[in-house]
């Protein structure tokens, strides 16, 4: 009896209760979490590597210098099947010729963020509960509550997390919540020239996203990690890690 | 039968503890946590309520028509305004209107247009030291003139391209 009774303590809330707490709009706004499910598309073969997208994404974030909340990296792969994977400043200032040392059989540019997994390790490992789940599929941190003990930063298999050094806090993409929240596209994808990073509302009917993510051949990274990433590549290669 | 005692004060004191246990819980743990899930409910809003620093892509042309039309007749149309040109907050401030930094530079248009074995062979793209022999420039004007391919292109419109030393500084 008492130990049943100390669960539903220790629970704090019923079914019941969750019900009604339904998220409903965010204040001030006529945002609903609820009514929202997003995807990320990229497309690896329109990638052009200018690096915009990485330069929009640390404006907008104020993401520190040698720190990344989204990258992009070239893939240079040889005859022989030998890679090398570059990414000068996470490729924020552009991409130069490099000079690989074999004859170049194939290159791309594969632009890379966070995951935004369904089902994910680093809020899975968060002590303090600073990092979670949005109804709409988006992973974020609490600076509030984030302790920096960096158990998340290890956890993410995309290594997508950084703890900031200035404020000591874990740091990650996120979906551009405070963009997407008020109609707009995350600052990555308004800042590519030539569409290869796409992003829409996959309970929207009229979001192209749906058509993409329904209809496409699409790839997911580490697929064997399991985590149900919520980001898609178009033109995805086996060399991609 | 006084060891009874023992068992009322053990229980007191486990009552005593279980009760501490709640108040300080309830004290620490802030209102909202637990509300939609293993986290403070209200970070979503406090997420969501972050002003944006880059206007939306349409947000330009609401005062820069005339260009947003060159723009948008040209080969530039699907480049992003503030990728050139910064975010919108840079210009549009609590302060008033601040002027826009402008990116002047080869290294700018290098950023798409350099050419990379990387790129999709279907962009437009040059070797710049070749494209400087093939329009007569020289090696050399990269250092001495930064803004070198404005000579010649006009960064809104930039194809076809103008005769040398027309020197259109916008548009």
């Amino acid at each position: 009896m008492a130990g049943a009774a100390i669960t539903v303590a220790l629970l704090r809330i019923t079914p019941a209760q969750a019900a009604e707490h339904a998220i409903g709009m965010l204040p001030g706004t006529n945002y609903d979490p609820e009514e929202h499910l997003y995807a990320y598309v990229i497309d690896i073969t329109k990638c052009i590597g200018c690096g915009m997208c990485v330069q929009a994404c640390s404006r907008e974030n104020k993401v520190p210098d040698h720190f990344f909340r989204t990258w992009v990296e070239r893939y240079t792969v040889s005859e022989q099947g030998e890679v090398i994977v570059d990414s000068p400043n996470g490729g924020k200032d552009g991409f130069k010729p490099i000079t690989p040392g074999f004859k170049v059989a194939k290159s791309y540019f594969v632009p890379k963020l966070c995951n935004h997994c369904a089902n994910t390790p680093c809020t899975q490992v968060c002590p303090v509960g600073a990092s979670y789940n949005t109804p709409e599929g988006v992973v974020l941190v609490d600076p509030k509550r984030c302790i920096g003990c960096g158990y998340c930063v290890q956890a993410c298999p995309f290594g997508s997390r950084f703890i900031n050094p200035v404020t000591k806090t874990a740091e990650k993409c996120t979906w551009c919540y405070h963009r997407v929240t008020k109609g707009m596209k995350p600052a990555c994808v308004e800042a590519c020239p030539v569409g290869a990073r796409m992003f829409g509302d996959l309970k929207n009917e009229r979001d192209p996203i749906r058509k993409i993510v329904t209809e496409a051949h699409l790839a997911i990274l580490q697929p064997e990690k399991l985590t149900k990433p919520r980001c898609y590549y178009l033109g995805f290669d086996k060399e991609i890690r | 039968m006084k060891h009874h005692r023992h068992l009322v004060r053990a229980g007191a004191a486990l009552i005593g503890a279980a009760l501490l246990f709640f108040v300080v819980r309830a004290l620490v743990m802030p209102k909202s946590f637990g509300r939609f899930g293993h986290f403070r409910g209200d970070n979503i809003a406090e997420q969501a309520a972050i002003p944006a620093v880059h206007g939306a892509p349409e947000a330009c042309a609401e005062c820069h028509m005339e260009v947003a039309e060159t723009k948008v007749a040209g080969k530039h149309a699907s480049v992003p305004c503030q990728d050139c040109h910064g975010p919108l907050a840079l210009h549009i401030t609590e302060a008033g209107k601040e002027q826009m930094p402008m990116h002047r530079s080869f290294t700018l248009c290098a950023r798409c247009h350099q050419q990379l074995a990387a790129r999709p062979a279907a962009f437009p793209q040059i070797d710049l030291m070749e494209h400087l022999d093939v329009v007569g420039a020289g090696h050399d004007a990269l250092t001495t003139n930064e803004a070198i391919c404005f000579d010649c292109h006009r960064p809104h419109s930039p194809s076809p391209a103008l005769a040398p030393g027309t020197k259109t500084k916008s548009r």
